[in-house]
């Protein structure tokens, strides 16, 4: 045997891999594609440094030098030393104000407070009528329901790994979704619940917290000022800010606009059964702040909402709360059409086609919209399946689903277990089945169907 | 069925499968569309993992498998597309990954001396005499081997553990192919030199069997 041979010899020693290590290879390379679309996004859409404060900087630091090499001339040479050497440390700290930033953004990186993350536990001991001590955990999911695009947000308290408590809110208060002159959008604040609004009503501690475009710094309420943070767990290139409110604190609002006042006091019918009235509730706006500090301008904008058809089956177990006169028992042909194969337990029960996309171009950050949504019934269990296409320009490949993992064994299926969905990459699109008993069972009713029409394109 | 789909027309129109095209346009196309990829990686995985099994560590080999597609993934666009195949530049990116697991492909060499005819050291017959020659031979192959210079052995075992050619060994290492040449002949000699001293070889100017070795 010569060297080539014997190197074979001892390279044939080793196997082919197995399926399951495969599997494992690719989930790991989806979760990397996904990371990567992720860090893409934020670098893309990253808030470029204002180059005047740095420019000023070093215009200062170049006079200050200029000035001691002057009164060096002037003052003699041991004396003009000193200066030229304290002039040497004045350029090294306008250097270093240089290198880490502006003054204007000590503003807010001083001034402010940290936000606390996306899950957490609300301080203080657990006692009745409040969530103190209780875990939170926020999720962002995307809205499946044809024709909306926006994120629904939502909090869970947990105790012991029950739930003790939570919200769902489509949309919140600000915007459905960021816009350059409406950031504030998403989030649990401007809620009025029954006979109660944000923390009052409760004893001890609660969270609030709001989504906001790329550009939001930091929010500001009252004399409390929250850094914003991106997370995976949020759509791509948004922000959030989480904060504990104190009980009996005023009811923080996102609607506020340039010329209005910041502390305001409403009155708010209660519930028929609680004492009959109006409450008086102190309103304290949520401003927010750029890199500089200051407060964005904000104005309404309203988005573009196409007009959906929605249909009923008949004898639907599930109907939908909100029936117009005379639905439609069947889906009308639509932009977005889904196909059932299989499965013959899984009965469509109602849902909601459009027409048309109206892309929302103002819209910043991620944003999905969905084209076709459909409620189905499997064992006793409702799921909603919908196709999201990018709400921006609905031609384009959509990018992560915040929060989703790879599912193993199933390359481009991801699922969200905090959100309760999982979804399978079909073309430019996502299709997502949200509900059910959990993963397994979204999988059976995902690999039942698939997008038998996408007539959507980037313009 | 995935497909290639043509973002300037006004429907999303099927033009072609997305298996049938080569690694190039997939890698190509991966820039706007990162399902694209994915069939790149199903064509590639099992060599590139079967070459980094051969040279590094059992424990490091699927990190190592998977920071190569991922290197991939992000240099897609850098991808030359004259290159319909991508195997040899991916085997590039796995080799130099390896570069930087030293000591783990150490462990990995001393670990094929280790694993030997185990059953016949203790035998008397002549079969037995035969592989503890085998063994002797193969501890000192692993240890030429080792001492080789870096860029020699990565040409070399590229050849035979990759069964690149030497226009594929070039492509993936970013040199010339007389480079490779060279650096594959002085490999060679100098095993067959400390190899000399522990058995004969046969017939050991043979030429090279397996024909994708031939270079043009």
């Amino acid at each position: 045997m010569n060297e080539i041979e014997l190197l074979t010899s001892l390279g044939d020693e080793v196997q082919a891999p197995d399926q399951q290590t495969v599997d494992r290879l690719r989930g790991r390379l989806l979760a990397h594609i996904d990371q990567a679309a992720v860090a893409e996004e934020s670098r893309r859409r990253a808030v470029r440094w204002p180059t005047a404060a740095p420019r000023a900087a070093f215009a200062v630091a170049l006079d200050l030098w200029l000035s001691a090499v002057a009164r060096t001339r002037a003052l003699g040479r041991r004396w003009g030393r000193w200066m030229h050497s304290r002039s040497h440390s004045a350029m090294v700290v306008f250097a270093a104000l240089v290198i880490t930033g502006s003054a204007a953004s000590a503003v807010v990186s001083l001034n402010s407070s940290r936000s606390q993350p996306l899950t957490g536990k609300v301080p203080g001991a657990i006692e009745p009528a409040s969530v103190a001590g209780y875990h939170y955990t926020i999720t962002v999911t995307p809205n499946l329901d044809a024709g909306g695009a926006f994120w629904n947000t939502f909090i869970a308290y947990t105790r012991n790994h029950r739930t003790g408590s939570g919200s769902n809110v489509g949309g919140g208060g600000g915007s459905p979704y960021p816009t350059p002159t409406n950031p504030l959008f998403g989030g649990n604040l401007d809620q009025f619940e029954s006979g109660r609004v944000g923390a009052q009503g409760l004893l001890g501690d609660t969270v609030g917290y709001t989504l906001t475009g790329p550009a939001v710094a930091a929010v500001r309420f009252g004399s409390r000022t929250i850094r914003t943070f991106s997370s995976p767990e949020l759509p791509t290139g948004d922000r959030a800010a989480v904060f504990f409110i104190p009980q009996g604190a005023p009811a923080l609002t996102l609607d506020w606009r340039p010329g209005q006042p910041i502390r305001s006091v409403v009155h708010i019918p209660v519930m028929p059964e609680k004492t009959a009235g109006l409450m008086q509730v102190s309103m304290l706006a949520v401003l927010p702040l750029d890199d500089h500090g200051n407060p964005i301008a904000t104005h309404a904008t309203i988005p573009p909402t196409p007009f959906a058809y929605y249909w009923h089956a008949p004898g639907a177990i599930t109907p939908g709360t909100a029936l117009p006169p005379h639905p439609a028992s069947h889906p009308r042909p639509g932009v977005c059409q889904l196909a059932q194969h299989g499965l013959r337990a899984l009965r469509p029960e109602w849902g909601t086609v459009i027409t048309q996309v109206l892309p929302a171009k103002n819209a910043v950050g991620e944003l999905f919209f969905s084209c076709v949504s459909t409620e189905y019934y499997l064992h006793g269990w409702p799921l909603t399946a919908g196709v999201l296409v990018d709400a921006r320009q609905p031609g384009q490949v959509l990018g992560a689903i915040p929060g989703a993992r790879p599912v193993t064994g199933r390359p481009g299926t991801v699922d969200f277990d905090a959100g309760n969905l999982t979804a399978r990459r079909s073309g430019q699109a996502w299709l997502v089945v949200r509900g059910g008993s959990g993963v397994a069972q979204r999988l059976r009713v995902l690999d039942a169907l698939r997008i038998s029409k996408l007539s959507v394109h980037s313009r | 069925m995935r497909v290639a789909v043509e973002r300037s027309a006004d429907k999303m129109a099927a033009v072609e499968p997305l298996e049938r095209l080569t690694d190039a346009q997939l890698l190509a196309q991966a820039a706007s569309d990162p399902a694209a990829f994915e069939i790149v990686f199903v064509r590639h995985v099992s060599p590139v993992h079967r070459y980094l099994a051969r040279r590094v560590e059992p424990g490091v080999v699927e990190d190592l498998v998977a920071e190569t597609f991922a290197a991939a993934f992000d240099r897609r666009g850098r991808y030359r597309r004259e290159y319909p195949d991508a195997r040899p530049w991916l085997l590039g990116i796995a080799t130099n990954l390896v570069r930087h697991h030293w000591r783990s492909e150490r462990a990995r060499l001393a670990a094929y001396a280790r694993v030997g005819p185990e059953e016949a050291i203790d035998g008397a017959d002549a079969l037995a005499v035969g592989r503890a020659d085998a063994r002797s031979v193969r501890n000192e192959l692993v240890a030429a081997l080792s001492r080789l210079h870096r860029g020699d052995r990565d040409a070399l075992l590229l050849m035979v553990w990759a069964e690149l050619s030497y226009d594929e060994i070039a492509q993936a290492l970013e040199i010339p192919v007389g480079t490779v040449r060279s650096r594959i002949n002085r490999a060679r000699r100098l095993l067959r030199e400390l190899l000399d001293n522990v058995a004969p070889f046969g017939q050991q100017d043979q030429p090279i069997s397996h024909e994708r070795a031939a270079s043009p």
